[in-house]
C-alpha cells in the first residue's frame, strides 16, 4: 500500500505536466541589451497570474493556452510588448523579448520634472529656503547665500552677484523664467550692503549655473541665477518681523483646495540702526524703502500650474558723496513695480511652459552738476516646449521676446572730473531700447553614466535685429552616484545693462569652457572646478580660474566648510579710445579667496559665522593730476595699464545666532536673531577718493562692526 | 527494508527543492532572495533574517540596480527601523538607507511613492526643528503622487492614512485618516500579478482605522474595525493588542 502511494506521489506530477506548456524566455532592453530584472509576463488569457523574470532577464510561465492567447510582457518605462501566440502554440520556441524605452509614463514625475531645467544635470549649485536661512552671511537673502558660495568672485558687499570673475551685469537672473534686470534694493548705494528684491519665503529653489548657463533661459553670458517660487498649499498664516530698520508683514492663505494666496509687506528706515551702529553710517544720511508683493499659485487641471507674482518698491536714500571737485549730498529715488505670470502643463512625454514678465520704473539722482530722471520699461515673454523622446532622449524648444528702454533726461558733467555745481554741464534726452525675439533648441541624451546636452540660441528674423548665433555643449559623466564630471563650454551672446547717458546697449561675446567635479553625501560634500573665458564687448577681459570646496558635517550639529579659489583676470583692447573706459572697469584679478562658513545647531538654536580673506581688488592709481585752465578743475593721470593697483586684502567675519520658539498650544513660533558683522571691526578699502588736486589719497571703506537684531513672529 | 528504501526514494525525489529552500534560509542565497519576499519580511520575521535579506538585495543590486530590489532593499530597512526603536542610531541608519534606496529609483511607482512617504514620515522624529515643516511637506507629496499613479492601491490609502494620522490637527492633521483606511481595507492586497509585486498593509490598515476612531472616541467603531481585523489576521500583534484593550 505504502509501495503505490509511492509511486502514484512520484510519477502522477510528470503526468499531470504533460498537457501544460512551458513559456520560456528573456526580456532585455532593445537599446542597450541590458538583460531587465522583475518584467511582469504573462497571458492575456490570464490577466491576474504572471511570473517575473529573474536576475538573466529569464522567465518561465507554466501554462495552458487559450485560443488566440497573447503573451503580454510589461515593465515600467517601457513600452509593453505583446505577441500572439497562436492557437496551441506548443511549438513555441525561447522567446526573445526586446523591450522598447519610452517617455516616463509617470506622471507624477512627469509634472515635477516639468518645472526644472532640461539641463538640470548640469546644474553646479541647488539652494533651498533651509539652506538660504541658515547661512550665517546670508541674511535670509537669496542671492546673498550666493555670494557665500565659491563661485562668487564679488570685490564689493553688495547683492550683484558676480560670478567666476565677471562683471555682474553679466550674471542672468531668473524668477520663474523671467529675467530681472535689476534684482537689488539701493542700486546705486555704497557704504553698507544691500539685498536683493527676493522675499525668501516665496522661494523654493534657487539653481546657480556659475559658467556656461543653459541656453533654454534668455540672454545670460558668464552665469545665471535661477528662482523658482513655491506652489504649494500650507495652512493658513500670519507672520510679523520686526528689526532695527525693517518692519514686515506677511500672510498666507489657501484658496481653494489647490491654491495658495501670499502677501506682504515691508517697511525700513534707517534710524535706529544709524543709532546703535553710527560708525557704519557716517555717510549715509538717511535711507529706507516700503516694499510690497502678492504671489498666487494654483493647480488648473491635472498637472498644470499657474503662478501670479506682483512686486512694487519705493527706496529712497541720500549719502555724502566726495570727489576731488565735490563734497555734497548725492540723492536718490526710485518706484519700481512688475509683475510676472508663469503657466506650467505637463503631460506623459511633454511639457510646455508660458512666461510673462512685465515692469516699470521710475528714478531720480543728483549731486553737484549731475540730475537724471529715469524711466525704464522692461516687457517680456517666452514660451517653452519639451518633448521626451523616451527616457533617454528629450529636446526642448523655446521662443522669446524681451524688450527693454531706457529714458534719461537731465544734466550731465561735461568732464567727468568737474562734478562741482558750478562746473560745465550739457543737457540731454537720451532713449535706448533693445528688442530681442529669439529661438532655441536644447537637446540632452542620457546614456548609462553619460549625459550629453547641446544647446542652439539664435535670432529670428524678420526683426530689425542683427543676427548671433549662441551654442553650448554640456558633458556629464557619473563617476559613481555621488560624483560626477562636468564639462561644458560654448558661445554665448548677451547685453550689458547700460549706463545710458553714455553707453547704449552692448553686445557681449563669451566664450567660456568650465570643467566641475562634485561628490556629495549626507556628510560630506566635495566640489573642484577650472574654467576659462573670454569676454568681448568694448574692451576684451580674459579670465581664468580654479576652486575648490569641502563641506563635513559633525555629530549631526556642527556643519563647517571652506572653499578656496583663485581667479586670473586682465583687460585688453587694441583701441586707445576705448582704453580710457578700462580705468575705471571693476576688475577680478584675485589671487586668491578664502571663505568659511560654520553652523551649530542645538535644540531650538543655531550659532553660525561666516569669515571671507581674499586678495584686495586691482584698482587704477592716480600718478597725478594737471590743471585745466578752460574749467579750473584737476585732470586726473592714471598709468597707462588699468589695473595695476591693488587695494588692501579683504578680510571679514560675520556671526549669527538665532532661537527658535514654538508653542505647545497652538503650533505659534517666534524666531529670535541677531548678526554682528565685521566683528572685528576691519578697516576694509573698498575704494580712494582724492583731494582737490589729487596729491591726497583717503582710502573709503566697506562696513565696518555692525550689529543688527529682531525677531520673527509666526501664527498659524 | 525494501519498503524503506523506496520510501527513501520517494523521498529523494519529491523534496530536494524543500531541502534546498530550507538550506538557503539559513545562509540566504543572493539570488533566490526575491523568490517569495514577501514571505520574508514581515512583522515577525527577526532582525537577523531582515538584515540577511537586506545584505542579499544589497549584493543583488550591487551587480544589477534595479526597482525592485530597492524596494525590497528599503522595506527590510522599514522593518529595522521597528526592531531598533531602543537604538535610535540603529534606527534612524535604517530610515536613511531605506530612503535613499528609494530615491534613486528613477521609475517610481505608487508602491515606492507611498513605501518613501512612510519612510520620511518616521524620519522626522531625528530631524532638526528648522526642517520639520519643509520635510513633512515632502511626505504629503509623496502619498498624494502615489494616490495620482494608482489611486486603487491599498498601501497609497495607507500612507496617506499614516500621514494624516500623525499630522498635528493644528497643521491641517487628522480628517481624512479614516477615510484612508477604510479605503485600504476595502482594496484587493495586490492589484500588480507581478510575484514581485508587494500585498503587505491591509492587516496595518485595520490596526490604524481601529486607533483612528479609538482617537476620536468613536471606541465600538474602533473595537469592531480591530475585532475585524483580527479576524482576518489572527496572527498580528498590534491587533491582538488592541482588541485585548479595547
Amino acid at each position: 500500500m505504502v509501495l503505490a502511494l509511492a509511486l502514484l506521489c512520484a510519477f502522477s506530477s510528470p503526468a499531470a505536466a504533460q498537457n501544460r506548456l512551458v513559456l520560456r524566455g528573456t526580456v532585455t532592453d532593445r537599446n542597450t541589451g541590458e538583460k531587465l530584472l522583475g518584467a511582469t509576463v504573462r497571458l492575456s488569457s490570464l490577466p491576474t497570474t504572471a511570473t517575473a523574470t529573474d536576475l538573466d532577464g529569464r522567465f518561465e510561465l507554466p501554462t495552458v493556452l487559450a485560443q488566440g492567447d497573447t503573451l503580454i510582457v510589461t515593465y515600467i518605462g517601457y513600452a509593453p510588448y505583446r505577441q500572439f501566440l497562436g492557437a496551441g502554440g506548443q511549438n513555441q520556441a525561447e522567446i526573445l523579448v526586446r523591450l522598447r524605452p519610452q517617455a516616463n509614463q509617470q506622471l507624477g514625475q512627469v509634472e515635477v520634472t516639468a518645472k526644472r531645467p532640461i539641463a538640470e544635470e548640469f546644474i553646479v549649485r541647488e539652494l533651498d529656503y533651509l539652506k538660504i536661512v541658515t547661512n550665517p552671511a546670508a541674511a535670509a537673502d537669496p542671492l546673498l547665500a550666493v555670494r557665500t558660495l565659491p563661485a562668487a568672485s564679488n570685490t564689493d558687499e553688495s547683492a550683484s552677484i558676480s560670478l567666476r570673475g565677471s562683471d555682474p551685469a553679466q550674471t542672468g537672473i531668473y524668477l520663474n523664467n523671467v529675467p530681472i534686470y535689476d534684482a537689488v534694493k539701493f542700486a546705486q548705494l555704497s557704504g553698507i550692503g544691500t539685498f536683493s528684491i527676493f522675499n525668501v519665503d516665496l522661494v523654493k529653489s534657487v539653481l546657480v549655473f556659475p559658467s556656461n548657463p543653459p541656453l533654454e533661459y534668455g540672454n545670460a553670458g558668464a552665469g545665471l541665477i535661477s528662482l523658482t517660487t513655491d506652489d504649494k498649499p500650507r495652512p493658513r498664516f500670519l507672520q510679523g518681523s520686526l528689526g532695527l530698520a525693517n518692519s514686515g508683514v506677511m500672510a498666507g492663505a489657501p484658496v481653494g483646495e489647490k491654491g495658495m494666496l501670499k502677501v506682504y509687506g515691508n517697511y525700513q528706515t534707517g534710524e535706529f540702526i544709524k543709532a546703535v551702529n553710527p560708525e557704519s553710517f557716517r555717510k549715509l544720511s538717511k535711507f529706507g524703502n516700503r516694499d510690497f508683493g502678492g504671489h498666487f499659485s494654483t493647480s488648473l487641471g491635472q498637472y498644470g500650474t499657474l503662478k501670479l507674482f506682483a512686486y512694487g518698491i519705493s527706496e529712497q536714500y541720500a549719502y555724502q558723496f566726495q570727489s576731488p571737485s565735490l563734497n555734497d549730498t548725492y540723492r536718490y529715488r526710485k518706484n519700481r513695480g512688475f509683475g510676472i505670470a508663469s503657466y506650467e502643463k505637463a503631460w506623459a512625454g511633454a511639457d510646455l511652459s508660458l512666461s510673462l514678465g512685465a515692469g516699470r520704473s521710475r528714478a531720480t539722482d543728483g549731486v553737484g552738476n549731475y540730475r537724471a530722471a529715469r524711466r525704464n520699461a522692461d516687457y517680456y515673454g517666452s514660451l517653452n516646449y519639451r518633448r521626451y523622446w523616451s527616457d533617454a532622449l528629450s529636446t526642448r524648444v523655446g521662443l522669446s521676446y524681451d524688450e527693454r528702454t531706457i529714458r534719461v533726461g537731465g544734466q550731465f558733467p561735461a568732464l567727468p572730473y568737474a562734478m562741482s555745481e558750478t562746473a560745465p554741464a550739457y543737457a540731454a534726452t537720451i532713449r535706448q531700447q533693445r528688442t530681442l525675439w529669439e529661438a532655441y533648441q536644447y537637446t540632452k541624451w542620457k546614456h548609462q553614466r553619460w549625459v550629453v546636452g547641446v544647446g542652439l540660441r539664435t535670432t529670428v528674423p524678420p526683426r530689425q535685429q542683427s543676427a548671433y548665433l549662441s551654442g553650448q555643449l554640456n558633458l556629464r559623466y557619473d563617476l559613481s552616484p555621488r560624483q560626477f564630471l562636468n564639462l561644458s563650454g560654448g558661445q554665448y551672446t548677451s547685453f550689458s545693462s547700460p549706463d545710458a547717458a553714455y553707453y547704449p546697449f552692448l553686445r557681449y561675446c563669451t566664450r567660456q569652457v568650465a570643467l566641475d567635479y562634485a561628490y556629495t553625501s549626507d556628510e560630506l560634500n566635495l566640489s573642484a572646478a577650472v574654467y576659462a573665458k573670454n569676454e568681448s564687448s568694448l574692451l576684451d577681459s580674459r579670465v581664468y580660474g580654479v576652486e575648490v570646496y569641502a563641506q563635513r558635517t559633525f555629530f549631526k550639529k556642527l556643519s563647517a566648510d571652506i572653499s578656496l579659489a583663485s581667479i586670473r583676470s586682465r583687460l585688453q583692447t587694441t583701441n586707445p579710445e576705448v582704453a580710457a573706459l578700462a580705468l575705471n572697469q571693476r576688475q577680478y584679478n584675485l589671487p586668491f579667496i578664502v571663505k568659511n562658513n560654520l553652523k551649530f545647531g542645538f535644540k531650538g538654536g543655531e550659532i553660525g559665522s561666516f569669515t571671507q580673506y581674499r586678495s584686495g581688488a586691482p584698482y587704477t592709481p592716480v600718478l597725478g593730476a594737471q590743471l585745466d585752465p578752460e574749467s579750473g578743475f584737476f585732470a586726473p593721470q592714471y598709468t597707462i595699464e588699468a589695473g595695476t593697483g591693488r587695494l588692501p586684502n579683504y578680510f571679514r567675519t560675520d556671526l549669527t545666532a538665532s532661537k527658535f520658539i514654538r508653542s505647545r498650544q497652538n503650533q505659534n513660533t517666534l524666531v529670535l536673531y541677531a548678526v554682528l558683522s565685521n566683528v572685528l571691526n576691519t578697516r576694509n578699502v573698498s575704494s580712494y577718493s582724492y583731494s582737490a588736486d589729487y596729491t591726497q589719497a583717503n582710502p573709503e571703506y566697506f562696513q565696518r562692526r555692525f550689529l543688527y537684531f529682531g525677531a520673527v513672529v509666526t501664527l498659524q | 527494508m525494501k519498503k524503506y528504501l523506496l520510501l527513501l526514494a520517494f523521498v529523494l525525489l519529491v523534496m530536494p527543492g524543500q531541502l534546498l529552500a530550507q538550506a538557503g534560509g539559513q545562509n540566504q542565497s543572493a539570488a533566490s532572495v526575491l523568490t517569495n519576499i514577501q514571505q520574508k519580511i514581515t512583522w515577525r520575521t527577526p532582525a537577523d533574517s531582515l538584515r540577511q535579506v537586506a545584505a542579499a538585495l544589497d549584493e543583488l543590486r550591487a551587480k544589477s540596480p534595479n526597482a525592485y530590489l530597492s524596494y525590497w532593499g528599503a522595506f527590510a530597512q522599514y522593518h529595522l527601523y521597528f526592531r531598533a526603536t531602543q537604538d535610535k542610531k540603529t534606527a534612524e541608519k535604517a530610515l536613511q538607507i531605506g530612503i535613499a534606496l528609494l530615491e534613486e529609483v528613477s521609475t517610481k511607482t505608487a508602491e515606492h511613492y507611498a513605501l518613501l512617504s512612510l519612510l520620511q514620515g518616521l524620519n522626522l522624529e531625528f530631524a532638526s526643528f528648522l526642517t520639520i515643516p519643509f520635510k513633512a511637506n515632502a511626505v504629503k507629496e509623496n502619498t498624494e503622487k502615489a494616490l495620482a499613479l494608482a489611486p486603487n492601491n491599498l498601501r497609497a490609502h495607507y500612507a496617506r492614512g499614516i500621514n494624516d494620522f500623525y499630522t498635528p490637527s493644528q497643521y491641517g492633521g487628522g480628517k481624512v485618516a479614516a477615510d484612508h483606511f477604510k479605503k485600504a481595507i476595502a482594496l484587493p492586497e495586490k492589484t500588480d500579478p507581478n510575484p514581485y509585486a508587494p500585498d503587505w498593509g491591509k492587516a496595518d490598515a485595520y490596526s490604524y482605522l481601529a486607533q483612528t476612531y479609538k482617537k476620536a472616541g468613536q471606541t465600538e467603531l474602533a473595537k469592531q474595525y480591530a475585532t475585524e481585523g483580527l479576524a482576518k489576521y489572527p496572527n498580528h500583534g498590534q491587533l491582538k493588542s488592541l482588541v485585548a484593550k479595547l
